[in-house]
């Protein structure tokens, strides 16, 4: 694990970035998804998202990525506006996620998956790095196999490492951890930690609380739309606001 | 993009190539026949029906199939196609240019039909390329003055001289261009993006590859290919008619993609040899025949999605596994 960086591909992130998002707001009728939101994000870290359901997190990972583009307000990749940009361009431009639903290639072997989604982004990718980020995902012994007939948490690691293969970023990912057995858990947390290591940003919504607390450098928590609380872990997950919104009465006690 | 990395998926090529080679196979069969003089004159017109269907299906196939866009207008495509052809040999045009321009007329028939309907899907897709088809057939029909109306547009032979021997050439020589550039396509990035496309439409897009371009391509190839075969074909039968581009056509083409198998590059040829050999041996007993291919049509959806080319195919990969160690299983 340790030679191997996950984003050691020929277009591996250079230097500090900043992803951006400045008083987006996205309302469908009249409930508000998004009130106001502004943030910025800086590689090198594991950023965690959390909040009650329907707090807005995965609406805010969907305005980032370029699915939803009917918000208000600008979201920002190292200063250039990508507003108007496809879900296309803006994965091509470092943007990349997973999706709380896992969406694979169900048809495409494993090796095929990791090399379309690799070669969709500026280059083919090679065998090497091909073989390189199975390892990563720990699926080498079924590289043939197709992604139909994977588990769901082997077909969450597959999502993770196509993410990988395009080099992002900007990795965002969707409660990575619901429905994972103990060792998948940990084989993510790693791939997350090395990630964020080797220089580019991890933006994590998820719900488990002992995880985000060990791994994540900073916590934004959002409630109806809004940034409710954004700081280091510890600090926001002991904010009694925080408490009562998110983690419940018999959690904030202790 | 278009690069076609060996290394990649074995199964694929496996599959491919069987399929490629069964392809092949049905096609040198069909010109042996042809060349054999196999049933006299009739069987020679045969072969030749046969293999211009076999083309027309191949393109369908490919938009249907593998772009997973159902195509209600190849007959409309291979009408067009046809006019086309016959109004420019008419008008003093070399032959090759004639069918060049049949040729690109049919894919610019499917080239703005694919824009008209880029936002459309599945049934609103097929029911859109239905409206488009008639639309084209009903003024064809009714401009009796430049089309001659119901009763067609003559035009003369692709050469002087040319027979059915040589137009079931013409045709085979085409198919088997036509597999072997599939095959070199559907082997790389083209063929993982076209299925991957076919999954999930929405992700594929996220993921970065650029799906309405592939999408359009997929249509104008498929639409070249049928409107190839139609374009040929008129200078065989030298008359170009509306009965050309009508919908009995359409599910002549679709049955024969049906039952030969919409996924495999071999599934075109088979099933045409199929339909067109079921259609003679029946030939007087025409409701039978129709009875037996919508049966044929009810089995192979229910049993064989695949298709009979895909049947074959899997049974040889069954005998073939029993024979070797699988290199992937280690």
């Amino acid at each position: 694990m340790s030679e191997m960086s996950p984003a050691t591909g020929p277009d591996a992130p250079r230097g500090p970035m900043t992803l951006e998002c400045r008083n987006v707001s996205l309302r469908f009728g009249g409930v508000t998804a998004l009130a106001d939101v502004s943030l910025s994000i800086l590689s090198g870290g594991i950023t965690a998202i959390m909040g009650p359901n329907g707090a807005g997190k995965t609406t805010l990972l969907n305005c980032m990525t370029g699915m939803m583009s009917r918000y208000e307000g600008s979201i920002r990749l190292d200063d250039v506006v990508i507003d108007g940009m496809a879900p296309r361009r803006r994965t091509q431009a470092g943007l990349v996620r997973t999706f709380q639903m896992t969406r694979v290639f169900a048809s495409l072997s494993i090796e095929e998956n990791i090399f379309l989604a690799g070669s969709a982004v500026r280059q083919v990718l090679t065998q090497d790095r091909c073989s390189e980020v199975i390892e990563l995902i720990r699926l080498q012994h079924m590289r043939h196999r197709s992604a139909s007939e994977l588990s769901g948490g082997q077909r969450r690691l597959l999502e993770i490492g196509m993410c990988i293969a395009q080099a992002p970023r900007f990795l965002m990912m969707d409660e990575p951890f619901a429905g994972l057995n103990p060792m998948m858990v940990s084989t993510v947390c790693e791939l997350m930690a090395d990630f964020a290591r080797s220089g580019a940003g991890v933006v994590l919504v998820s719900h488990e609380i002992p995880l985000v607390r060990r791994h994540a450098d900073r916590v934004v928590v959002m409630a109806q739309g809004a940034v409710l609380a954004d700081g280091v872990p510890e600090q926001v997950l002991s904010d009694p606001r925080v408490a009562e919104i998110y983690l419940g009465g018999s959690v904030a006690r202790h | 993009m278009l690069a076609a990395p060996k290394w990649i998926s074995r199964r694929r090529h496996l599959a491919l190539r069987a399929d490629f080679y069964l392809g092949i196979a049905t096609v040198v069969a069909a010109v042996v026949c042809s060349l054999a003089g196999v049933g006299g004159a009739y069987g020679i017109s045969l072969v030749a029906a046969g293999l211009f269907y076999a083309t027309a299906t191949m393109g369908w196939c490919l938009q249907s199939g593998y772009g997973g866009m159902f195509s209600l207008a190849p007959a409309a495509i291979i009408m067009i196609a046809a006019y086309v052809s016959a109004f420019a040999s008419n008008a003093g045009w070399p032959m090759g240019m004639a069918v060049l321009g049949g040729t690109l007329s049919g894919a610019l028939a499917g080239f703005i039909v694919a824009l008209a309907t880029s936002r459309l899907k599945g049934h609103y897709f097929a029911l859109a390329t239905l409206v488009a088809a008639e639309i084209v057939r009903l003024a064809v029909t009714n401009e009796y003055d430049v089309t001659g109306g119901e009763a067609g547009l003559r035009t003369g032979p692709l050469f002087e001289g040319a027979s059915g021997v040589h137009i079931s050439l013409v045709f085979a020589g085409v198919l088997i261009l036509l597999l072997v550039a599939l095959l070199a396509a559907l082997r790389g990035m083209p063929g993982i993006a076209m299925q991957a496309i076919r999954d999930d439409e929405g992700i594929a897009a996220i993921r970065g590859l650029n799906v309405p371009l592939v999408k359009t391509l997929i249509v104008v190839v498929g639409s070249s290919i049928t409107a190839f075969a139609g374009a040929v074909y008129v200078h065989y039968i030298q008359l170009a008619t509306p009965q050309m581009g009508s919908l009995f056509q359409t599910t002549f083409i679709m049955s024969i993609g049906i039952i030969g198998g919409v996924r495999s590059m071999s599934g075109a040829i088979v099933g045409a040899a199929l339909i067109v050999g079921l259609q003679e041996v029946l030939r007087d007993y025409p409701f039978t025949h129709m009875g037996l291919t919508a049966l044929a049509i009810l089995l192979v959806c229910q049993f064989a999605p695949a298709g009979f080319a895909g049947l074959l195919l899997g049974r040889a990969r069954r005998i073939q596994q029993r024979f070797t160690v699988s290199e992937h299983a280690k």
